[in-house]
């Protein structure tokens, strides 16, 4: 599992996930600096995603806008 | 174990999410749905996940204890209850989640029954980080 003691891994993702992706079931690199597969099944996504030679694609549901699920003040 | 909060597109100002990779198996058939994303969430009751995902390690979802589902569906919505192992870095457990194809969020949820009730965690905004130990081993 990717956690803090691992390699190197970009957990900013603002600019990885782009408005193409909102909706998508999306599989990230090794290093989480780019989407590598997007599909409307989260297995397509995976599955794409290994293909390109992805170890370890980590998978959620692409938004262009995060924002709404995190209540503001 | 230590993780890192999460930066999304168009999130108020710095606000950052607690995600972790878990891996899904289905007990009976071993069928694993590994790197799926979930929020560790102390607002919600239980583990709750994408349908999709429970189809994905082979589950008849619709076969599950059927619940009701608030608070992250578009209205009400319906769960269905599995009991399944679930995989948190090098911790395996068996527990009971909930599967909903009315989930309205992009990742799946761990709750306070099936994650807190198994793993202290401590919250550390400043560092951006947020640590993880199972209670059996912290006990120990």
């Amino acid at each position: 599992m990717a956690n803090v003691s691992s390699k190197k891994i970009n957990y900013d993702l603002t600019k990885v996930i782009k408005p193409e992706h909102d909706g998508k079931w999306i599989a990230l690199n090794d290093d989480q600096t780019k989407v590598i597969a997007s599909a409307d099944d989260p297995g397509k996504a995976r599955d794409e995603a290994l293909k390109k030679g992805v170890k370890e694609p980590l998978v959620m549901i692409g938004m262009k806008d995060y924002g709404g699920l995190i209540p503001t003040f | 174990m230590k993780f890192r909060y999460f930066r999304l597109p168009h999130t108020h100002n710095d606000a950052q999410i607690p995600l972790i990779r878990v891996h899904l198996i289905n007990r009976q058939t071993k069928q694993m749905f590994p790197d799926y994303t979930s929020l560790v969430d102390s607002g919600a009751s239980l583990c709750i996940f994408h349908a999709a995902i429970g189809e994905k390690i082979g589950l008849n979802i619709q076969s599950g204890r059927k619940g009701i589902l608030k608070g992250v569906t578009v209205g009400t919505g319906v769960q269905f209850i599995h009991e399944i192992s679930l995989v948190c870095g090098s911790h395996s457990f068996n527990t009971e989640v909930g599967f909903s194809y009315d989930l309205d969020m992009p990742w799946g949820l761990l709750g306070q029954q099936g994650f807190f009730d198994k793993f202290r965690v401590c919250f550390d905004k400043s560092k951006s980080e947020f640590e993880i130990t199972p209670k059996q081993a912290s006990a120990a």
